[in-house]
């Protein structure tokens, strides 16, 4: 289970679930500067979506290891960000138009030298953040996509998509027992080499809450029922990511781990999703 | 882990932050920094003290690389910035180019030479068997075709050095060319044997059975794949390794028939390779390795071990048996004539032989009249 390599005939897919509401437009430290949540999860989503297409750079072109799909959801609308109402493929996504976003940094050299280096990174969709939180609807459209993915006779001995969802808030649209229903439903949905993974991340600038990232189950022993719902809504790690996950947490933890981040800050979110985007061993 | 855009980002600078180099210089191709992605790594062409050079700068750390590469490796020297504004020192290594294409690429052409491919691997192939040490990847992305033909192996990073010596490997090739049994543990210079075996199998099939690039062309990946040949215990090579008994292509009889292995050294493979002497000089004798047969002069083989049994030589033609089938070779032309299935020699003789037939019917075969044929 999950060992198939990913290749050109085994492709694997990717969904990142962005939560749009309001509450998205609070201001949040990302590093060295500050923007709003909703700037940051663009920022940090794009950047997943350009490591994906670079890694299937080759000297003859790209190689279609991945199909991706980005879902934002808020004020009552659930849509697709990238344009297509499916999964697409890098070759596509690599076609589509972006916009640049480039920040310069003063970077202090070993040596005490001081030099500006601009940053620049692809965004391939806006951000924006109003309205209420529709999260089961947008689940409601996660499952279809990955259901159909699951089916495809090309996917059926693939590995199985991996789904990313990212939030700061509690869904409008749902009851807990609702969430946890079509979260199940969702990771359900299989290959011949595994059950979808569903990774639920939530953010939160406080310094003062301490994150739960890739938990065991001790730790989530008397944790708040946010927190637990996050941790039952979510797939536990299959091993492969656990070498990477121990060296997040560090070396006194023991698998298995929860693919979940509960008061994650900007660059928590940005571990978590680059190890559970990363299949690196398998792709060839 | 960075981000391979970060690293992209750092060497598109006007000045990129190195550690400890100095005189070099991006290349560039449309104005945009000439790279590649490889495993774990942004692989971008350099040009340094006034040389060109591959720059490989690492999105992870990885073990053992200055054990490996030696001075080559340069921790930490290439300094990025990622989305957040943090910096990070990646290791880089700093190799000489070569100019060419991956064969992967090349078999991807319709119009490729499958047979100077074949040949120019096996070539490297036994130069590497005799080394002590081992590459750990051998796939067609990591070997480049020059312009004059010959093969290189590139991307050294899950080599087997001496100084690794009972250390567990941190990589494990592509499955797709490795024995599915092969672990961590395995980690010595024997750990190419199957990947050689197999490629240089499929190579040698695609001459023979033009389905073999198709599929490859299809698919990126050759079939069977090693996974399948051992889980059938070879039957799912069965059909290819009896083109290769029909046709008299003893070796790669004997190559395909190494991969049903149950374990990923073979050892039999490097007398399998042993490369070969003109027939020059008489007198050649049968001679028996590894619980197969060839004809050997003074200075080595004239012909390989390869066969299941063999007869001593009438002058220069040598009747030998692969499998279900009798072969009737020349030492200096090869291959003459394979027996139909079923047959055998009733009385070899000096200037032909007695064959009965499966139908139980004789008749004679003149060697003279298989070398004229030959000759045509």
């Amino acid at each position: 289970m999950y060992t198939q390599e990913i290749t050109r005939k085994h492709r694997s897919a990717i969904l990142l679930l962005i939560d749009r509401s309001a509450s998205m437009q609070e201001i949040v430290c990302m590093g060295k500067h500050n923007v709003s949540k909703a700037e940051a999860v663009t920022i940090i989503a794009s950047a997943i979506l350009t490591e994906l297409i670079d890694r299937c750079h080759r000297i003859e072109g790209l190689r279609n290891y991945y199909d991706v799909a980005v879902i934002g959801y808020g004020n009552d609308t659930v849509e697709m960000l990238l344009g297509e109402e499916d999964f697409i493929s890098i070759e596509r996504l690599a076609r589509r138009e972006c916009t640049s976003h480039r920040i310069s940094y003063e970077v202090e050299l070993p040596n005490g030298e001081s030099r500006i280096v601009e940053h620049n990174t692809s965004l391939w969709f806006e951000p924006k953040a109003e309205g209420n939180t529709p999260m089961y609807e947008a689940l409601l459209k996660v499952l279809t996509l990955v259901e159909r993915w699951c089916l495809h006779e090309q996917n059926r001995d693939s590995f199985p998509p991996i789904v990313v969802n990212i939030t700061d808030g509690e869904m409008s649209d749902c009851n807990p027992s609702e969430l946890l229903d079509i979260s199940t439903i969702i990771r359900r949905q299989a290959t011949n080499d595994g059950n979808t993974l569903l990774l639920n991340i939530h953010i939160e600038p406080s310094v003062k809450t301490k994150a739960l990232i890739f938990p065991t189950k001790e730790e989530l022993q008397g944790a708040s029922a946010a927190t637990r719902l996050f941790a039952e809504a979510s797939s536990v790690m299959p091993e492969l990511f656990n070498q990477d996950i121990i060296r997040l947490k560090g070396e006194g933890y023991k698998p298995p781990f929860i693919g979940m981040g509960y008061n994650a800050n900007i660059l928590e979110l940005l571990s978590i999703i680059n190890i559970g985007s990363r299949s690196g061993p398998l792709l060839q | 882990m960075y981000a391979i855009a970060d690293i992209v980002n750092a060497l598109r600078q006007r000045w990129p932050l190195w550690q400890t180099l100095d005189d070099i210089e991006v290349v560039r191709r449309n104005g945009e920094v000439d790279y590649t992605v490889g495993n774990f790594s942004v692989v971008a062409r350099v040009r340094h003290k006034g040389f060109d050079k591959i720059l490989k700068c690492y999105t992870r750390q990885k073990p053992y690389l200055k054990e490996i590469y030696g001075s080559q490796f340069l921790p930490g020297e290439l300094i990025i910035t990622d989305v957040m504004g943090f910096t990070h020192s990646v290791d880089c290594l700093l190799v000489d180019y070569i100019a060419g294409e991956t064969l992967d690429k090349r078999l991807l052409d319709e119009a490729c030479n499958i047979e100077a491919l074949s040949q120019a691997f096996e070539r490297v192939a036994v130069e590497l068997l005799a080394q002590n040490r081992a590459h750990g990847d051998i796939k067609p992305d990591n070997i480049i075709v020059t312009e004059d033909g010959e093969l290189h192996l590139v991307d050294w990073d899950a080599c087997f050095v001496k100084h690794l010596a009972g250390q567990e490997s941190a990589e494990l090739g592509s499955s797709a060319y490795q024995h599915p049994a092969r672990s961590t543990m395995h980690f010595n210079r024997h750990i190419d044997d199957y990947s050689i075996a197999y490629l240089l199998t499929m190579l040698r099939a695609a001459q023979i059975d033009r389905t073999i690039l198709e599929h490859f062309r299809s698919f990126y990946a050759f079939a069977p794949s090693p996974a399948e040949i051992v889980a059938s215990e070879g039957g799912a090579i069965a059909q290819l390794t009896e083109q290769f008994a029909q046709q008299g292509m003893a070796k790669e009889y004997r190559l395909s028939k190494m991969l049903s292995s149950h374990t990923p050294y073979l050892y039999a493979l490097t007398s399998v390779l042993t490369p070969t002497i003109a027939p020059d000089k008489a007198p050649f004798e049968v001679e028996q390795l590894n619980g197969y047969w060839g004809v050997m002069a003074s200075k080595g083989w004239v012909v390989g071990p390869f066969y299941d049994w063999i007869l001593e030589p009438f002058g220069d033609i040598y009747i030998a048996g692969i499998g279900d089938y009798v072969c009737i070779n020349s030492l200096r032309y090869g291959h003459l004539h394979t027996l139909a299935k079923g047959s055998r020699i009733v009385q070899p003789e000096s200037e032909g032989c007695i064959v009965q037939h499966a139908s139980g019917e004789e008749s004679y075969i003149k060697y003279s009249d298989l070398l004229h044929n030959f000759a045509k």
